[in-house]
């Protein structure tokens, strides 16, 4: 095993980006209204912690959301940091992650810090950091999973390659998708055995070794995470029926419900390639609970969330690919190539994915694009004469324009009157038609 | 540094393949150990429990008191009740933190325990994992096209595997049932006997093989296709399984309590 090296860096850096991260994630996330899904999350933890029954919402995807908000519930209670403490957490840690495997892939501090700026500011990173559901999970435990792993090739201690399986089990037990980039580093590995040193005895002792580790080890976490429902009676003979079940319906599904808005724009493929958004409207009358004389109106007691892909960010990432591709070939940069990997894998199946795809799954391929929007603007920028300058400059860009997306993702757009006649008019007319004229009984 | 030798990846490999046969085995265990079964036999042993309810709910509160768990449910009846579990626990329109949050399990069966609901309850309740409905062929038939409407289903000529979110169910009738493997809990409706004589039907779960340690037979009152003349015929299907006493619900027979956990086949 080729064992590489990096000189170690000093983490103030990264701490501030990731302090800015938890500022941005968790700022006024108490008085964010709870949605409906929020809601459900909390009803579905408890429901498969204590019965082991799955649902009664998501039912199809994997449980670990499920068990760790049941955990948090019983440490921080049904509060803020219950509901929403995971997501918090592993949305902030994601940031710092960007910078350690951006600067592993990249060998450049420079490029691994504005990769973790950008993914901070990101809206739609901001929208899922502060919500119960579970698709942040899927950027922070591939990237820590790559992280872990890229630690075993530094190291060659198996203990490294024992915690990136863990990992990416945890990633599987939170949503199937993390098959994707486990198996793009999993071939990484692979490849990297064959092309090094030793005879057909090592090779075939190491490739053992890694299958252990980074096929058996995640798909035995991913078992584990289904002990509750192994508690109603069932035996391991019975789970393969379940797992059928919950594929069938996660490759059919159309949404639970039918949406009271538009809702025409879940196709993977116009990520990258228009400017794209996340919808989530939802009806919450805490405020106005017992005041009879208040009206209930759309305006007041509706939360527009809006995770808006910051454009100047996200229209770069396929002409990033595609140079960091030529790059990486060109320079045989095994790096370039792996997160050229990482994209394609986690990207391509749901572009080719018959069924709508929201933009809350780009998630799960966000952190690599991200990352090579950050090689692609460094790259570009050391062909200038100051290229910290001409990078400063287009930061600043993208924190103009992420600035006024800030509050539409954290579900204050209503609040600002440019907004509020736009989320009105956009997303309220048909939530209108269902306002109860007076609140009932909760 | 530790060295990536020969020897140590194959321990390596060895202690993780050690490790999966560990785990698999442990939750076998833990599966087989889950259930809760009593002393069981062909329906007509006089070893197992029967009993007589009055409705669903009585017998889904006999399935709780006796502290059955993990197993499977043979229900027969004339049909299929379905219930709609997203509307049963409604979202509160105010949400203010800390959350009011419940346990749907528990929350159901003290708010929405009914003919229609029971089962879908003692499967929240881990009474049961699996439901298997003995039914009338014109109700599989109808059964064959909302089943269609789903995404996990098997549709063959001796019945309907369907899954509902994920909790495995099988449709059938009574002649193509072969028994499940493992003792049931069996429920008998009186509506089952509108379209089959009692002795018909115990020729037919004789003849199954299904074992059993309880059978409740249960009048199901108030159900609009139940009249007297299915209840007379379900005391005769009790007669002819050895229940003597049939006057109240309950009374007829002693409880074998406690129960003792005991792995299933």
């Amino acid at each position: 095993m080729k064992i590489v090296t990096f000189p170690h860096w000093k983490p103030r850096l990264p701490a501030g980006v990731t302090l800015l991260s938890l500022i941005l994630n968790g700022i006024l996330l108490s008085r964010q209204p709870v949605s409906l899904d929020d809601f459900h999350v909390a009803l579905s933890a408890i429901n498969f912690t204590e019965s082991g029954q799955l649902g009664p919402t998501m039912w199809n995807h994997p449980v670990l959301r499920n068990l760790l908000v049941y955990g948090t519930m019983k440490l921080f209670g049904t509060g803020v940091l219950g509901v929403k403490g995971v997501s918090l957490l592993l949305g902030t840690l994601c940031t710092p992650l960007v910078a350690l495997v951006a600067r592993r892939i990249f060998r450049d501090e420079r490029i691994a810090l504005t990769a973790a700026l950008l993914w901070a500011v990101d809206p739609l990173v901001i929208d899922f950091s502060r919500q119960g559901i579970n698709d942040i999970y899927l950027a922070f435990f591939p990237l820590l999973g790559i992280y872990l792993a890229y630690r075993f090739r530094e190291t060659a201690n198996s203990a490294w390659l024992l915690v990136s399986g863990i990992a990416f089990g945890l990633g599987l037990a939170s949503k199937w998708s993390a098959l994707f980039p486990l198996t793009a580093t999993f071939v990484l590995i692979i490849v990297t055995i064959a092309g090094g040193a030793g005879g057909m005895r090592e090779r075939l002792a190491r490739y053992c070794h890694v299958t252990a580790l980074l096929l058996v080890i995640p798909a035995l976490v991913y078992l584990l995470t289904f002990v509750p429902w192994f508690a109603r009676g069932y035996t391991p003979a019975e789970w393969p029926a379940l797992q059928r079940s919950m594929f069938l319906e996660t490759s059919q599904h159309a949404g639970y419900k039918p949406k009271l808005w538009d809702d025409r724009d879940n196709r993977a493929w116009k990520w990258f390639v228009v400017p794209s958004l996340f919808v989530d409207p939802f009806m919450n009358l805490d405020h106005i609970w017992g005041d009879e004389e208040v009206v209930v109106t759309p305006e007041k007691n509706v939360t527009v969330v809006l995770g808006v892909a910051n454009p100047l960010v996200w229209l770069l990432t396929l002409p990033a690919i595609f140079f960091l591709l030529r790059r990486g070939i060109r320079q045989r940069d095994e790096g370039r190539v792996y997160l050229v990997a990482l994209f394609c894998c986690s990207y391509l199946p749901l572009i080719l994915s018959p069924r709508p795809i929201w933009l809350n799954t780009a998630l799960s391929v966000l952190p690599y694009a991200i990352m090579a929007v950050g090689g692609l603007i460094w790259t570009l920028a050391d062909r200038l004469q100051r290229p910290g300058r001409g990078v400063a400059l287009y930061l600043l860009l993208v924190l103009l324009v992420a600035s006024p997306l800030y509050p539409l993702a954290i579900g204050k757009g209503m609040r600002i009157p440019f907004f509020r006649e736009y989320l009105a008019s956009r997303y309220l007319v048909q939530f209108k038609e269902k306002m109860p004229h007076t609140p009932s009984q909760p | 540094m530790p060295e990536l030798t020969v020897r140590r990846c194959c321990a390596i490999f060895a202690i993780v393949a050690f490790f999966a046969v560990v785990v698999i085995a442990a939750l076998h265990r833990l599966g087989s150990e889950s259930r809760v079964v009593g002393k069981s036999g062909l329906i007509g042993s006089p070893d197992i429990v029967k009993l007589m309810a009055d409705d669903p709910s009585e017998a889904y509160r006999i399935w709780k008191e006796f502290g059955y768990r993990g197993r499977i449910i043979v229900y027969l009846a004339d049909r299929w009740e379905t219930c709609n579990p997203d509307e049963m626990i409604p979202a509160p329109l105010a949400r203010p933190y800390p959350l009011s949050l419940v346990n749907p399990a528990r929350f159901l069966e003290e708010n929405n325990l009914n003919g229609a609901t029971f089962l879908y309850i003692a499967s929240l309740n881990r009474i049961t994992r699996k439901i298997v409905a003995l039914l009338p062929p014109g109700e599989i038939s109808r059964m064959v096209g909302a089943t269609k409407r789903g995404k996990d289903f098997q549709i063959t000529s001796s019945g309907i595997d369907d899954s509902r979110q994920g909790f495995p169910r099988r449709f059938t009738t009574v002649d193509h049932f072969a028994g499940s493997g493992e003792p049931v809990l069996l429920y008998v409706g009186a509506s089952c006997l509108r379209a089959v004589e009692p002795e018909e039907l115990y020729r037919l779960l004789i003849k199954s093989g299904v074992t059993t340690d309880c059978v409740i037979l249960c009048r199901e009152k108030g159900k609009d296709s139940v009249s007297p003349v299915e209840v007379a015929k379900l005391h005769r299907f009790a007669r002819l399984m050895g229940l003597r006493t049939l006057s109240g619900s309950r009374g007829a027979t002693r409880y074998v309590a406690p129960m003792a956990a005991v792995p299933a086949s």
